[in-house]
């Protein structure tokens, strides 16, 4: 360990490394304006923590330059904010962000207290910086305890700053449905109902899962099986009688033409954490019931969706059902 | 490692690194979403087959008033009007002024010159399926009457009740039609349609309130009735917690984000004055017709008026100050021919903006938007019939019925 | 051996009176049945006579699909009116103060029941060790001797805190607890009754230890035997404890008024009863270990001379491995607890899981990870004491890479917090990416994988200063990557593939996962102990060098134990929304709202901190006795000077 006052100076780089992120987070998120494919995002950012491991190597191992821990931090830590907050695109929330780097903060000061070598490496220029009393060490020292203050003092000015925001939204999605609802006079236990359109070739119940070998093909060829035939009328309600499509979307992906003015947007059902998540009861509650039937976490006054019940006919809603995971190739939730 | 530490140095410092980890935990459960989860209100009174007469007379009265207690509301000079709307043309205490409608006293008054007020409608009600001009209404919508598609087929009291709230024109007691009808056309909405919306449960409950509110519960059979009547079960349908949620406390108040159409429906104007551009506001026979780009620069030049203002009760000098002045102070100036009926709380009820929204409405109605639209003024109005003679036709005077007891 | 022929006299004599104490005490039980056939016995006469009410059962059904029917055998739930039946203490929420008091009890209850499965545990080893190596099996029994100790005075505070607890119900809740009561009226003398044998049995655990220690002989195994009946109270007093919170989630056994309907075995045997009880007892067994582990780093941090660092350096390891035992199955317990809840009512489920109450699972996700990162780091930490480790540092900050990695899927919400302008430049409540880490597959993946990466640093934790001589040492080597890589592979693979599935079969797929994890750990440990059969240690154990910062993790871990303890009661208790009794008996207090969660976490955080502050208080009662005999524990705790045994 060959570790000297040197790097006593380096605590002002990082108060410095540390307000650039400060900064972009107090200019209230700007950048992050390109948008790519989101997988691609992935592939791009794993190339580069690939990179930037092959390069520690590079600098460890052949070039043998020793970095102290004090001095990797910042660079690790602002790694993981660039690969979190620029990277990643479509860009996350704030709340998710800050989720994030915290258990990246946590984990790089783990790391760095790793063995009692490392956490040496981490704490001895700490203690220099505090102690010594050469001039190196107290020029550090008095820099440190200028910008450390002054990074608090415009953060906290940062939240004082009034902010012209919208207020976030704590929206539960899927809240937990009733128990049973009353659709066109007709009691349905949302826990034991089935739908009545699911039939196999053979007219009986088609278990959640065969379905799978319905996938891909063509509804709309006259001899269709009895379960096709289902989706092609709940596709006619998807596109015709309903017009599900002008909001949900051509594909299901919620990116209707109609869709841009509402906030929340419509539900994609093509997103694995929509109806793939929940039971076709479940879903037959929303459509049946629309937006003014969630419960309060769920703000019923925030969903555009209109109760169908008032539109279309009981068997109309679960064929659509059938036809929405058809379509999506997803499998609603079943308990057993 | 080998430095001698005393115990409550060590106590000392664990105590901060937990109150660090507690503090932590603590400020992160903080960070996450608070939502809190209330408990339903009264969710038990839902279910019909299980709640009282009792329950259904104090759920009727605060449909009707907004409260449970009317009688002081009344006492701090406030209307106490409910999601029923009812009081705006029901009598229901002597307190109260309003004769637009048969009066729902508890009791009747013999003893009372004023002879509207010598029977109650309650009491009355047992008599009037039985009256002969009952029959005659039966004959008149023997295909339904028009608006709610029913056929007059009370047989009780109860059920002639029942009736009232879903089909008003299935009977309109004498004196109380709509002007130029001869009695055949009732100035009250359909209870259980836009805009008053009232469910079954709630109608179910009006009645209770209006059967049994001088005390006696043996009158009650508003449950029984409403099943004879429609001849099913009385079940509560979807939307249940609305039903029976208490009705909320303040009136409510007009704001300038809204259209005038819904400040005429939240205010209610409709159930007395007909205003152009205004769809639900067709029918009011109350107060005169607002075509305020004509009437106001008028009115304010009237003798009448200069005599309000030497008396200090009126104030308006231009036309739109008027029209405002007429809102916020209805007692100010009384258009002739006309009584002073308009409830006297709208100062409390709008927002500046609001105001603005309505009087601007207002303002452009003129002679042509009215014709436009349809609409005449009152006989009573002594500037007389605004529509061309052919116009006349509009109104339905409906066929002449012959007087029956009254 | 000092045992005498005259000693062995008095030890009968003493096993005598104490099975005859026991009898005693189970005594009661005998005239309950008596009443109980009487009672069947009139029902059956009145039935013959009038034919008593019969009332549909809500939860159980018979052979026809029917509700079974019992005979109305008491009073309907009340309907509860807010003044007349709850009580208040000034301004303060009544719910709050019951939830103090309640959760103090637990945390006692749970500490006094959880330190007799680790002392029993501990002896255990101590007399299967004795044979081998006397002074090793020593050095245990005392370290379960010593535990028993704290326990004893704990246990005085668990008596005098339910206590308080019965009459803060009493105070605030009596409609409630009066209906309670009626219903578990057969059963609650039992548990008192329970309660004094395991005070007498704990007694003469406690006070006959050394009187009964032979080293591994006759009279060590009847102390075990005694032992065993300690645990065996303990558990089913904390069965009849759950059966109350199991009733008021899930009753049945009463008709829909909540009529009992005379068939106590139903009123405890409700829907969720088995898979609470199981998890509790899992989660006693490792907060127990988390709250020894406490208390030994605390002892290793204020140790005054060597020796006694090294006893309690040793001990807080032993603890933390008995408490890390009984974590790893939790998930599962866990798991499968939510399962029949959500059989028992899917509205409960989601409304745990994705409705109202899904952000404490984000919290209870972030005690697991803190729990899961803290335990790899103790290790990474204990290894500084075994000289040699450095072979294995470098890929120490690999497996913090797969654990923050895993942490960070298994933290991501479902439903995001965010602006609507966050959401529209996202173009959906679900991220491309980030979404799939919000559903169960992945967060399945995330905990297999953790607990698998967690058995990893336990094997090198193991080898850390040894180095193999078995033969085949690179075939087991071989074995165990492949081992390892093969279940991670596998347990990415069905996470990935569940994506893709029905959910029915989705939730089949984490029986292969938990295979994968379970197999790494049954199988990977055990071929691990094997090759380090006749290893050369580079240097042995260096007890006492662990790094100050593992003592304090060691903190960390029992504190979040305790939090996550009390976070998910919370949960459990607002699941029931505003009912009592769930859909039986309602809950018509001001307070029958659901805290938010800061709410929670600061009353959590204070509850947390009440209970430690008393624990140091019977740690330093316990540490006043140990100074009158230094020489028990102190001795006994020194490396390699052993007194030799059964000599007290």
């Amino acid at each position: 360990m060959k570790i000297n006052h040197r790097f006593s100076i380096i605590f002002p780089i990082i108060a410095v490394i540390l307000a650039i992120p400060m900064a972009v987070w107090a200019g209230g998120g700007g950048g992050g304006q390109f948008y790519s494919a989101g997988y691609y995002a992935l592939v791009i950012e794993t190339g580069l923590v690939i990179g930037a491991i092959f390069l520690g190597w590079l600098i460890k191992e052949k070039m043998g330059i020793h970095i102290p821990k004090l001095i990797q931090f910042p660079f690790l830590w602002a790694m993981c904010y660039v690969a979190l907050r620029v990277i990643l695109q479509p860009p996350i929330p704030f709340s998710l962000l800050a989720m994030y780097m915290g258990v990246c903060t946590i984990a790089i000061l783990l790391y760095c207290s790793l063995t009692v070598d490392s956490w040496k490496d981490f704490s001895h220029p700490i203690a220099v910086m505090l102690r010594e009393d050469h001039a190196k060490a107290k020029l550090s020292r008095y820099a440190t305890f200028l910008i450390v203050p002054g990074l608090i003092a415009a953060q906290t000015y940062n939240q004082m700053l009034p902010s012209f925001g919208e207020p976030i939204e704590l929206r539960t999605v899927h809240p937990a449905p009733p128990a049973s609802i009353n659709v066109h006079k007709k009691l349905v236990t949302l826990q034991t109902a089935e739908n009545p359109f699911r039939i196999g070739d053979d007219g009986e119940y088609l278990k959640v899962g065969d379905e799978s070998k319905y996938f891909g093909q063509n509804a709309w060829v006259d001899d269709a099986p009895k379960f096709l035939q289902q989706v092609k009328e709940g596709g006619i309600v998807f596109f015709g009688t309903a017009g599900c499509f002008f909001c949900h979307g051509d594909n299901l992906d919620g990116k209707g033409p109609f869709s841009f003015a509402f906030n929340p947007i419509p539900a994609n059902f093509a997103d694995p954490g929509t109806i793939s998540q929940l039971q076709e009861t479940f879903v037959f509650w929303r459509v049946a019931k629309g937006g003014p039937d969630l419960s309060r976490e769920a703000f019923p006054w925030a969903s555009a969706m209109p109760p169908w019940e008032k539109h279309l006919v009981t068997n109309e809603i679960w064929k659509v059902i059938i036809f929405e995971y058809w379509h999506t190739g997803f499998f609603p939730r079943t308990w057993e | 490692m080998a430095k001698k530490k005393s115990a409550y140095v060590v106590v000392f410092k664990v105590a901060l690194w937990y109150s660090f980890i507690l503090g932590g935990f603590a400020a992160y459960t903080n960070w996450l979403p608070q939502i809190r989860g209330d408990a339903p209100e009264a969710a038990e009174a839902i279910d019909v087959n299980n709640i009282t007469p009792d329950e259904l007379k104090v759920m009727g009265e605060s449909i009707i008033f907004g409260s449970n207690d009317p009688l002081g509301v009344l006492a701090k000079g406030e209307g106490p009007i409910g999601k029923g709307q009812c009081p705006l043309c029901h009598r229901f205490f002597m307190e109260q002024k309003a004769d637009r409608c048969p009066n729902l006293l508890a009791l009747p008054k013999p003893d009372v010159d004023d002879p509207l007020l010598k029977l109650t409608e309650e009491a009355r009600s047992h008599e009037r399926v039985k009256e002969s001009r009952y029959e005659e209404f039966k004959e008149l919508h023997k295909d339904g009457e028009k608006n709610s598609g029913i056929v007059p087929h009370a047989e009780t009291g109860g059920q002639y009740l029942i009736e009232s709230e879903y089909c008003p024109n299935c009977f309109v007691v004498m004196g109380f039609g709509l002007k130029g009808t001869n009695d055949t056309v009732s100035p009250m909405p359909i209870i259980n349609k836009p805009p008053i919306l009232l469910a079954d449960t709630e109608i179910v409950a009006v009645v209770s309130y209006l059967q049994t509110r001088d005390g006696d519960m043996n009158l009650w059979t508003a449950k029984d009735s409403w099943e004879e009547y429609w001849g099913r079960e009385l079940v509560s349908e979807a939307g249940e917690e609305e039903e029976v949620a208490p009705v909320a406390a303040g009136p409510p108040v007009a704001l300038g984000s809204e259209t005038p159409e819904q400040i005429v429906q939240k205010m209610t104007c409709f159930a007395c004055h007909k205003i152009p551009g205004i769809s639900i506001a067709t029918t009011g026979m109350i107060g005169p017709l607002l075509i305020e780009g004509t009437n106001s620069p008028n009115r304010i030049k009237s003798a009448e008026y200069k005599k309000a203002v030497k008396d200090g009760k009126a104030h308006a000098t231009t036309a739109r100050g008027y029209v405002i002045e007429s809102i916020m102070d209805p007692g100010a100036f009384i258009v002739p021919g006309f009584a002073d009926d308009m409830l006297k709380d709208f100062k409390h009820k709008f927002t500046v903006s609001g105001l603005d929204v309505l009087v601007d409405h207002l303002m452009a109605q003129t002679v042509e938007t009215a014709i436009a639209d349809g609409l005449d003024r009152l006989p009573n109005e002594k500037e007389g019939s605004i529509l061309p003679p052919s116009g006349e036709a509009k109104l339905d005077t409906g066929k002449p019925l012959t007087n029956g007891a009254g | 051996m000092s045992i005498t022929r005259n000693g062995k006299k008095e030890k009968i004599g003493a096993m005598l009176l104490l099975s005859m104490m026991a009898m005693l005490i189970l005594l009661p039980f005998a005239p309950i049945n008596v009443s109980a056939q009487e009672e069947e016995a009139a029902a059956e006469g009145a039935e013959e006579a009038t034919g008593p009410e019969m009332a549909k059962d809500v939860f159980y059904w018979d052979a026809n699909g029917d509700p079974w029917e019992g005979p109305v055998s008491g009073p309907p739930a009340p309907e509860l009116v807010y003044p007349d039946n709850y009580g208040t203490y000034g301004n303060f929420q009544s719910r709050t103060l019951l939830w103090i008091s309640n959760q103090q009890h637990l945390y006692f209850g749970s500490f006094v029941l959880a330190v007799p499965m680790f002392v029993w545990v501990m002896e255990l080893v101590g007399v299967v060790l004795y044979r081998k190596d006397p002074k090793l099996g020593k050095k245990f029994d005392d370290l379960a001797h010593e535990m028993m100790k704290i326990s004893l005075t704990a246990y005085s505070v668990t008596a005098i805190l339910g206590g308080v607890l019965i009459f803060t119900f009493l105070a605030l809740y009596p409609g409630f607890f009066g209906y309670l009561s009626s219903i578990f009226k057969p059963v609650m003398h039992i548990y008192a009754l329970l309660f004094i044998l395991e005070s007498g049995v704990l007694y003469v655990f406690y006070y006959g230890w050394d009187a009964m220690n032979d080293g591994c002989g006759d009279w060590k195994y009847g102390h075990m035997a005694i032992g065993t009946m300690l645990n065996a109270i303990g558990i089913v007093l904390m069965v009849m404890a759950n059966t109350w919170v199991a009733f008021m989630q899930s009753p049945s056994g009463v008709d829909a008024q909540g009529r009992f309907l005379g068939d106590i075995w139903k009123v405890i045997h409700t829907p969720l009863m088995v898979p609470i009880v199981i998890h509790r007892i899992l989660g006693n067994a490792a907060f127990g270990g988390g709250v020894v582990a406490a208390y030994a780093s605390f002892r290793f941090l204020s140790a005054k001379t060597p020796e006694e660092k090294a006893h309690y350096d040793w001990m807080s390891y032993i603890a933390m491995f008995m408490g890390v035992l009984a974590l790893i199955p939790l998930p599962f317990a866990g798991y499968w607890l939510m399962r029949e809840i959500y059989a028992y009512r899917q509205q409960m489920g989601i409304t745990l899981m994705g409705g109202l109450l899904a952000w404490v699972f984000i919290m209870q996700a972030t005690m697991i990870a803190t729990l899961f990162i803290t335990v790899n780091y103790y290790l990474m930490q204990a290894m500084g004491r075994m000289p040699g480790y450095e072979r294995y540092a470098p890929a120490f900050k690999w497996i913090l890479a797969i654990l923050v990695i895993s942490t960070i899927s298994w933290l991501t919400p479902h439903t995001l917090v965010m602006t609507p302008a966050e959401l529209k430049a996202m173009g959906g409540a679900q991220h491309p990416v980030v979404g799939n880490y919000g559903v169960m597959s992945a967060k399945n993946t995330a905990i297999n994988t953790m607990i698998t990466t967690t058995v990893l640093t336990f094997i090198l934790y193991q080898r850390s200063n040894i180095n193999i001589k078995v033969p085949w040492a690179w075939k087991g080597n071989l074995f165990l990557i492949f081992l390892f890589v093969g279940a991670e592979i596998n347990i990415l693979f069905l996470g990935i593939y569940g994506y893709y599935i029905p959910a029915n079969v989705r939730i089949g797929l984490s029986v292969p996962q938990v295979a994968s994890t379970l197999t790494c750990l049954f199988v990977g440990v055990p071929v691990n102990t094997k090759m380090l059969k006749g290893a050369t240690q580079i240097a042995p154990i260096r007890w006492g060098k662990m790094s100050v910062r593992g003592a304090y993790a060691l903190f960390l871990l029992a504190v979040a134990f305790t939090w996550t303890m009390a976070v998910m009661g919370y949960l459990r208790s607002s699941v029931r929304l505003h009912w009592h009794v769930n859909e039986i008996l309602r809950d018509n207090s001001p307070w029958a709202f659901t805290n938010p969660l800061g709410y929670a976490g600061n009353i959590n955080s204070l509850n947390v901190m009440l209970f430690w502050t008393m624990l140091l208080f019977v740690f330093w009662l316990s540490a006043l006795s140990a100074k009158k005999a230094p020489a028990s524990v102190e001795e006994g705790a020194g490396v390699g000077k052993a007194v030799p045994a059964g000599s007290h």
